[in-house]
């Protein structure tokens, strides 16, 4: 066989397989979108439900006037921008961070901000950089989270799924080492 | 269907059978299989002393070939893979099963090309060498690593990750291939059926690669599937009965002398060549070259 022809023949092939992979992964992607649009998670319902009660006690107003599902919710890119809470509640840490999203040349970069503690005492975080959102349209969104583990730092890949205007969780799967977070505006 | 594929999949649970897959094969299948093997030798008395030493020296450059794959891991592999995938892959493809599966379509054809460019260059004959000089055909034979045997690999399964592919999908999917590959050397499983003959790499495929019978030669280089061969002319079926060893053989058990008997060669048949560019052309040129 002519090297040429066999050259064309791996070419092909090998187009053929990873494209295959990369058009699935894009032509998914857009589907998981339409999917989050259609239909609320648990997740997104048990949230929904905690402002709904939230609403209800402090605001007394009708809690469907407050708490729009999802779908409802029109999407604006500059609503990242400003404060948000995240509770943690884990063997290394207990409370609450809030991080500060900035809309940086383009790029919507979160720095740490405050550290709360559970009894509610703040302290003023150092303002790392720990998220770079590449991408946020529609609901779903990507972005790059740096996690501290036994004193390193690890920049993983990060999914953004919007519940509604004023919270969007995060998830990530580091080799098995995975969490969702859930990002509350303040 | 295209839900399946793209749903989500945890890397815990996608560990968790690559482990089962990949680690556990030894215990459950390859270990067995080779006892029974044993078995059948002893059966059809052609269990004997030099059996049991190519065996013993299979393990050792099992062994030898570990360590090596280990060191070169810690120093360098590893990390480099991730700089690829960080600097020079296109977007990462998420964790599903259409990525799983088009991983170990890819490492499979990485494989193929891997595995011919060892047998038609001169530097990866050296080392390959190692794994066809045995004159025995059992599964510690898929043992038989030569000491370059963990370099050329990493050459053909960075392009995966170019591509997108996680560095750890990649290397979890060429184990897969590899411990495929393992159970292909037997002589206990004759032809199978017609379809799974066309499509994937046999026992009996794979023992016309091992042939030192002249039509043999340099044919059957598939890890999973044969249609790789098919398609890039490669391919050849089991017809005569296949003699196993290499044409130059090694008569030895020394599992030094194995481990470096290619390598030997290449440098006295480099010693003997005149002019530095000669020397390096038997690297890279196929291993029955002889300057004109």
């Amino acid at each position: 066989m002519k090297n040429s022809t066999l050259f064309f023949r791996t070419l092909a092939l090998v187009v053929f397989i990873a494209g295959g992979a990369h058009l699935f992964s894009y032509l998914s992607y857009d589907g998981e979108m339409v999917a989050n649009g259609a239909a609320e998670s648990q997740l997104e319902k048990e949230i929904i439900t905690d402002e709904k009660e939230e609403n209800m006690l402090v605001n007394d107003k009708t809690p469907e006037k407050d708490a729009l599902p999802a779908k409802a919710v029109e999407v604006d890119k500059e609503t990242l921008t400003g404060q948000w809470k995240v509770e943690y509640d884990t063997e290394d840490y207990k409370g609450s961070i809030v991080y500060r999203i900035k809309n940086e040349s383009g790029k919507h970069k979160a720095y740490t901000h405050e550290y709360r503690d559970p009894a509610g005492n703040a302290q003023k975080a150092e303002g790392d950089l720990v998220l770079v959102i590449d991408r946020f349209e529609g609901e779903t969104g990507k972005g790059t989270y740096t996690i501290e583990y036994e004193g390193k730092s690890y920049e993983i890949e990060a999914k953004l799924k919007r519940v509604n205007a004023k919270t969007f969780t995060l998830s990530y799967d580091y080799y098995g080492y995975g969490d969702t977070e859930t990002w509350k505006k303040l | 269907m295209i839900e399946f594929l793209s749903k989500h999949l945890e890397w815990a649970n996608v560990e968790y059978w690559f482990y089962i897959f990949n680690d556990l094969s030894l215990v459950y299948i390859i270990l067995p299989f080779f006892v029974l093997e044993l078995i059948r030798y002893a059966y059809l008395k052609r269990l004997n002393k030099d059996l049991v030493l190519d065996s013993l020296a299979n393990a050792f450059t099992f062994v030898a070939f570990y360590a090596i794959e280990i060191i070169l891991g810690i120093l360098a592999v590893t990390k480099v893979y991730f700089w690829v995938h960080e600097n020079l892959s296109l977007p990462h493809l998420p964790l599903n099963w259409m990525t799983i599966i088009t991983c170990i379509l890819l490492a499979d054809f990485a494989y193929y090309w891997d595995h011919r460019t060892m047998h038609r260059i001169g530097l990866g004959w050296a080392t390959h060498t190692v794994h066809h000089s045995s004159e025995h055909f059992n599964m510690s034979v898929a043992y038989r690593f030569g000491p370059l045997d963990a370099v050329f690999p990493i050459l053909f399964s960075l392009p995966i990750v170019m591509l997108g592919y996680d560095p750890i999908l990649v290397l979890l999917a060429e184990v897969f291939v590899q411990v495929f590959q393992t159970l292909l050397h037997t002589e206990i499983i004759g032809k199978l059926g017609k379809p799974i003959e066309y499509i994937f790499n046999t026992p009996s495929h794979h023992r016309v690669h091992h042939g030192s019978n002249r039509q043999y030669w340099d044919k059957n280089y598939a890890g999973i599937l044969i249609i790789w061969d098919r398609l890039l002319g490669t391919f050849e079926p089991e017809v005569e009965t296949v003699r196993y060893g290499i044409s130059e053989p090694l008569n030895s058990n020394n599992p030094f002398k194995v481990f470096l008997h290619g390598i030997g060669r290449l440098y006295r048949k480099m010693k003997g060549l005149k002019g530095f560019k000669n020397k390096m052309l038997a690297l890279i040129k196929p291993p029955d070259w002889e300057p004109s």
